[in-house]
């Protein structure tokens, strides 16, 4: 076992020699370890390949034609660098705020109150250990880029770019607090309603509502079950009987070419009459295809019945649902739960109370609004925030244009990729080995990704066309101000994530279905919802936000902003498979 | 020999599991048996046969992704394409509220804020949701999903004209407050003559005695009535209501719904209502009633011979995508479900399977692409009503194990 002792270095070379002073570790010093790692910055980094090229293989198109991929360029500048043209030198974590590769061990069955206990690690058990890889991280809510992206966003502008520096819009009342304030009060507002309502208190409601469900709708959801299932079978069955009908008339023609009867008549001795010496058969397959058909006709009645039936009873449920005088004033059964449904989103999912408002959407967002208001304030007082990193890339591609005509004609596409100012501090990754369902070792993972970038211009110029001509690359750029990737994938050993290759060679990604531990009783109902209550409130949602999407920089050609707020998966699984 | 793992990733992956994973020796056989994968093809396609401002250069390259995904999965807010838009210009509707009023800022008609805004989206759904001990997860399936890029080229210069995220195959239950729509969202309604009539003779409703008459006999003979529904401008007593976005024709060819001054946009913008369009009638297929059946249910202001034809998206808060009948495995993923965002017009390929379908013509802004499709077995569509419900809504389907919503 090897010691990490924490260490700053300022170069990967250094890093390198770090490692020579690993020792050996015995079991009393383990159980005293605290999480010893390894911290490193990379200062006045500057990587850029000059013009150095790298193909990319074995990506095909749908036709199995090989796709000819050309990495161009490569850089990694500090913020301000120009695209890469002017060097500028950039800063990977710092002394204060180094990026960590560390071993620890998981929070999980410490006390909170334990000098051990960590929040970032509880739901990993204490008794596991796990290696972590971390980025830089802030207790500034300037510097920390989860918070000032998230200002940037209501601000609605790139922070220190021309046109965004104002320090009148900034402050406890400026620009981003009121539009935070107004989306709070909004959701306020949609409580208020709801609470006035309702005279019964929410407890007293959700019992009306559950005794309704329970003798209103159950019943009647019962019955149109049933009766679909009926209706179901008969449509099988007359579909049934239409093919032995057809099949009998086809095997009756076959016998008597000359009857003159279509499919649906009934066929007689007057217009499909059969030899009376020797029609013995012919006239069992006649009598055959009238019987089957009239069986058909029989059972087109008793599916028209089943049918009936069943619309009656959607529609006894629709009433039931629908009554608007089911909760008195406050109207039907649908309409209580849709509100008492929307009051738990705003308030919380473990309300009792119309009266309290603890949790759910309105108390996140306060908090998000205490962020902003700080970032804002702080602003206004004259604090800076710090410099990113300028990362760019550009690619060819040589395909084979499939044209509306299904000829080909071979094209060359370009991407190039500039991110100004990028930021990843907050970002971690924790892997720690598990058994699995069967008892194997499995590896376990969390991601919580942070990634803000101030802007993120796109070009598919050709650049013999626009390196000559930047009015014209200006306008066919695609640009993303303020985009902000909050990835948290993972919730320790209540879900974690999980990496594996088939053996067929593809991949399998899993976010597991939630796993209680040993301390929830399964068999009960409350424990178990309890349960689940704890998972919503308090496992870490995933946000992407850009405050602005346009082509080049004319107001006009804006998109405006794309948000996807709160993001969860509480299953997900990906496997990879061949095209 | 052939590669057991060839792509990077591939390799990636499987060297992040050895520390920890029981890796065993294959056989030659087995090794025979496998051959490299290959999960992103990328392909290049150009289109110029557009009309209007759908005319011009496009070029397309479509990354694919080879990949099985099962998930249940919310989002609080899904807000896409959140800019100016002005009420009445390239099929903007107006906002309203529940029972359809429209709502104005110093005397304007005023739009929601953004193209898409989805409140509490959920793929897949939770069963036995109020019994936490047995609740499970029904996943929402897709297969295959891409990314694909337009560019449109004027004078020489090309430039990023949309972005567009599609799924080969999707199944499942998908569910949100749908507040404002920007796309197509198709569904089908239908009930019995029973309905109308019950609604409209029997001493109530707007009917005429002669269609009380013919809406009994249709009863009597059992008749079921059909129509399509699309998005539609709810906005009571305003120029659009009931309107849908295009041109509804008659069997001659005649305009249906000559007063719509939504008839030469693709579709609606921020629409917060769904419904039979004004013009549109309901059909009875195979009936004997079948020609008379139109005449007597033409939809105006968003009523049907007096029966609401129109409802806001918000009473339907879950949509099913694909063929709830048939197994994803065996064909019952809906095919051409997809979500874009424009610069500038856009031409999209339509991958719906319908007869005769080429493009999906899109404009600036948001798109959101939830239509009918070809499942090998018939057209369907994504939202399918009964005409006893479709007015009052049915509960949305369960994304949380305790509530319907909110987690």
């Amino acid at each position: 076992m090897k010691i990490l002792r924490s260490m700053l270095i300022t170069s990967m070379v250094v890093s390198a020699a770090a490692f020579a002073d690993l020792q050996a570790l015995d079991d009393s010093q383990m159980s005293a370890a605290t999480g010893e790692g390894l911290g490193f910055a990379l200062e006045d980094f500057v990587l850029d390949t000059e013009g150095a090229e790298l193909s990319v293989t074995g990506i095909q198109s749908s036709a199995g034609e090989e796709i000819d991929i050309k990495w161009t360029s490569l850089y990694v500048m500090g913020e301000g660098s120009e695209e890469g043209s002017i060097r500028t030198p950039g800063q990977i974590g710092s002394y204060l705020h180094p990026y960590v590769i560390r071993s620890l061990r998981g929070s999980g069955g410490l006390d909170p109150n334990d000098p051990l206990y960590n929040e970032k690690y509880g739901q990993i058990n204490n008794e596991l250990a796990l290696l972590e890889l971390a980025a830089d991280e802030y207790q500034s809510d300037v510097q920390n880029s989860a918070t000032f992206a998230t200002f940037s966003y209501y601000q609605g502008c790139v922070w220190g770019q021309p046109g965004c520096d104002d320090l009148a819009t900034v402050g406890s009342n400026g620009v981003a607090v009121q539009a935070i304030t107004n989306e709070i009060d909004a959701l306020n507002s949609s409580r208020a309603q709801i609470v006035d309502t309702y005279s019964l208190a929410l407890g007293a409601l959700e019992n009306q509502m559950n005794s309704y469900y329970l003798s209103e709708i159950v019943p009647r959801e019962a019955t149109v079950a049933q009766e679909q299932t009926e209706y179901d079978a008969e449509v099988v069955e007359l579909g049934q009987r239409l093919t032995t009908a057809f099949d009998a008339y086809e095997a009756f023609m076959a016998i008597n070419p000359g009857a003159d009867c279509e499919f649906g008549q009934d066929c007689t001795i007057l217009n499909a009459s059969c030899p009376v010496i020797g029609g013995g058969a012919c006239r069992d397959a006649r009598t055959a295809y009238n019987n089957s058909y009239d069986s058909y006709e029989e059972q087109q009645s008793v599916r028209q019945d089943a049918y009936n039936d069943l619309i009656e009873a959607r529609k006894d449920l629709a009433a039931a649902n629908n009554d608007s005088e089911s909760f008195g004033p406050a109207g039907s059964y649908i309409e209580a739960v849709n509100n008492v449904e929307e009051f738990k989103v705003l308030c919380g999912l473990d309300s009792s109370d119309f009266g309290s408002c603890d949790g759910g959407l309105i108390t996140r967002k306060g908090e998000t609004k205490d962020g902003i208001e700080s970032v804002s304030i702080a602003l206004a007082s004259g604090v800076e925030r710090r410099d990113g990193l300028d990362v760019g890339a550009s690619f060819e591609f040589a395909v084979n244009s499939v044209n509306p005509d299904g000829s080909t004609s071979p094209r060359t596409d370009y991407i190039d990729i500039n991110m100004k100012g990028l930021f990843i501090d907050g970002t971690a990754f924790r892997l720690w080995s598990a058994p699995d369902e069967q008892g194997d070792d499995e590896l376990n993972a969390e991601i919580r990704l942070n990634l803000f970038i101030k802007e993120l211009d796109i070009s598919v110029c050709d650049p013999s066309v626009c390196d000559n001509d930047p009015v014209a690359k200006e306008a066919s750029t695609l640009n993303l101000d303020n985009m902000f990737v909050s990835l948290n994938l993972g919730y320790g050993e209540i879900q974690p994530m999980r990496l594996s290759a088939t053996s067929d060679g593809n991949f399998e990604f899993e976010l597991t279905k939630l796993r209680p531990g040993d301390d929830v009783d399964t068999s009960s109902q409350e424990d178990m919802q309890a349960f689940y209550d704890d998972y919503y409130e308090n496992s870490p949602k995933s946000f992407i936000s850009i405050s602005d999407v346009r082509i080049g920089n004319s107001p006009d050609a804006s998109l405006g902003r794309i948000t996807v707020d709160g993001l969860r998966a509480q299953y997900l699984k990906v496997t990879s498979r061949d095209l | 020999m052939k590669n057991v793992l060839r792509h990077p990733l591939t390799i990636a992956m499987t060297a992040l599991s050895l520390p920890v994973c029981s890796l065993e020796a294959i056989s030659d056989r087995e090794m025979a048996d496998v051959s490299g994968q290959a999960f992103i093809t990328i392909d290049a396609s150009s289109y110029s046969d557009g009309t209007g401002e759908w005319a011009g250069q496009y070029e397309f390259t479509k990354v694919n992704l080879g990949l099985d995904i099962e998930t249940l999965m919310t989002i609080d807010t899904l807000k896409v394409g959140e800019f100016e838009r002005t009420v009445g210009e390239d099929g903007t509707v107006p906002m309203t509220d529940a029972q359809g009023n429209p709502v104005t800022q110093n005397g304007n008609l005023v739009a929601h804020d953004a193209d898409l805004i989805i409140e509490n989206f959920g793929l897949g759904r939770v069963t036995n949701y109020k019994d936490a001990v047995n609740a499970s997860i029904e996943e929402f399936k897709i297969r295959d999903p891409y990314i694909e890029l337009a560019y449109k080229v004027e004078n020489g210069v090309r430039k990023v004209a949309g972005v567009r995220i599609g799924f080969s195959e999707a199944q499942g239950w998908l569910s949100g407050d749908f507040i404002s729509l920007t796309g197509n969202l198709n569904g089908r309604i239908e009930g019995p003559a029973s309905v109308v009539y019950d609604q409209n003779c029997n001493g109530q409703g707007t009917a005429s005695w002669l269609q009380c008459i013919e809406l009994g006999l249709a009863d009597a003979l059992g008749t079921q009535l059909v129509s399509t529904i699309d998005l539609v401008d709810g906005a009571v007593g305003t120029a659009g209501y009931s309107y849908g976005a295009g041109r509804e024709l008659n069997e001659d060819g005649e305009l249906q719904n000559p007063d719509s001054p939504y008839l030469d946009v693709p579709y609606l913008k921020r629409a917060s209502w769904a419904g039979v369009p004004g013009g549109r009638s309901f059909t009875a297929p195979g009936s004997a009633l079948e020609f008379i059946i139109p005449a007597l249910t033409g939809s105006e202001d968003c009523t049907v011979t007096g029966t609401p034809a129109c409802f806001p998206l918000t009473n339907f808060q879950s949509v099913y995508v694909g063929d709830e009948s048939v197994d994803f495995e065996n064909g019952g993923g809906a095919t051409g479900a997809f979500v874009s965002l424009q610069t500038t017009s856009v031409p999209w390929e339509d991958f719906s399977g319908i007869e005769g379908s080429d493009r999906v013509l899109t404009q600036r802004g948001a798109f959101l692409n939830i239509a009918k499709f070809d499942s090998g077995s018939g057209v369907k569509y994504p939202l399918n009503l009964d005409l006893f419900s479709a007015t009052n809504g049915t509960p949305r389907q369960a994304t949380c194990v305790g509530s319907l919503k909110g987690c």
